[in-house]
């Protein structure tokens, strides 16, 4: 799978932050979220902006064309308007064919294994042959600012993933969950995000482990198989709990958002795409990949490089 | 684990020092806040035990924490 990611160009600090919040020091910031800094969308940019920018320079990095697209999808809960779908504005500002299925779903945390697993199925089914995956978020527009809690946490970014008939024979079985019992937990009312963190905590750590085991089960796997675990990065302390709960190897599980904070569901393929240019993908490694967050949703799948 | 000892790791996940926390110390004195609450969410679960948000955000003392942590 080819990937590109874009911040956006508005970086927030946690010095910044500290002399907002000053019971809190940089220091603690980073040590308990892994963040350092974070990037936050200017007031007149949008995800769809950022979308765009992450597809074009997936373009431009790989040198594709925008008529070898056939199929569009894209994950955002920071839609453009109510109606029409983004999507369809992406389409337009994209260049991409007129003549091709194009779709909008508004998962967060989870959306890049359920758009996976959509794009698997529609090559699959032969609907597709060239899907290209975009998430996008500005969750900061949410957020109030004497929200420290989750002001710490999130940033905004958008990733672009190209998916063809070949990756799509690499991407694994699935394992899937939902439970709208838990939507109170973590949502946006009145255009204000509340994030109830000790139970999307709790939740994390419940689901983390039923969910690995299931789809190890469903790929016909265990443990020893896989090479790289790429999880959501919601957070570094959530991670690292995850990590040691699940006597996971600290060498075989990916954590950095140093850099970027937890951009929901663009988190995992920038984590690809970092490791990527890192050199610590390999041919043939078999990785995990795990979102969980808003909803509540979580998902999980295993590719192979 | 003798309760002391059990009150020193909450002070090491707490990022206090061995020996300044008693279980009647509120929490408010010692920076309590959401980060502490993963902090101890995280040490219970290691324990075996589930500390609901509710539940924590009722949290007074140390106390409190030592009872359901553990």
């Amino acid at each position: 799978m080819k990937i590109a990611y874009v911040l956006p160009r508005k970086i927030l600090t946690n010095d910044e932050l500290a002399h907002i919040y000053t019971d809190w020091t940089a220091d603690k910031i980073l040590a308990k979220t892994g963040i350092a800094s974070r990037h936050i969308a200017d007031d007149g940019e949008t995800a769809l902006d950022l979308a765009e920018r992450a597809v074009k320079g997936l373009f431009d990095a790989d040198g594709i064309a925008p008529n070898a697209i056939d199929f569009l999808m894209l994950c955002t809960q920071s839609a453009e308007y109510r109606l029409p779908s983004s999507v369809c504005l992406l389409q337009q500002r994209l260049g991409v064919p007129t003549n091709i299925g194009a779709v909008s779903f508004d998962h967060g945390c989870s959306g890049y294994i359920y758009g996976l697993s959509l794009a698997k199925g529609l090559i699959a089914g032969g609907m597709a042959k060239n899907i290209l995956f975009v998430t996008a978020e500005t969750y900061t527009k949410y957020i109030a600012s004497e929200d420290k809690s989750t002001r710490t946490i999130f940033g905004d970014g958008a990733a672009a993933t190209l998916i063809n008939e070949e990756d799509a024979g690499r991407i694994g079985a699935f394992s899937f969950g939902t439970d709208g019992a838990g939507a109170e937990k973590l949502i946006v009312r009145d255009n204000k995000l509340f994030m109830d963190g000790p139970e999307i905590f709790n939740f994390t750590l419940d689901v983390v482990p039923k969910t690995m085991e299931d789809v190890l089960t469903k790929n016909g796997l265990t443990s020893d198989d896989i090479d790289l675990y790429v999880f959501h990065q919601a957070n570094k302390f959530m991670l690292d709990t995850i990590r040691k709960v699940n006597g996971l190897p600290r060498d075989k599980f990916y954590v950095n958002l140093e850099n970027t904070g937890n951009t929901v569901s663009s988190t995992i393929p920038i984590a690809l795409k970092q490791l990527d240019e890192a050199g610590r993908l390999k041919a043939g490694m078999k990785v995990m990949l795990m979102g969980f967050g808003v909803g509540l949703s979580w998902g999980a799948t295993v590719i192979t490089l | 684990m003798t309760e002391q000892e059990k009150i020193d790791r909450i002070a090491d996940v707490l990022d206090q020092d061995t020996g300044t926390l008693t279980a009647d110390m509120p929490l408010e004195t010692i920076g309590w806040d959401s980060m502490c609450m993963l902090s101890v969410i995280a040490l219970a679960k290691t324990n075996g035990k589930t500390i609901t948000g509710t539940q924590i955000r009722a949290f007074k003392t140390v106390g409190d924490v030592l009872q359901a942590a553990f």
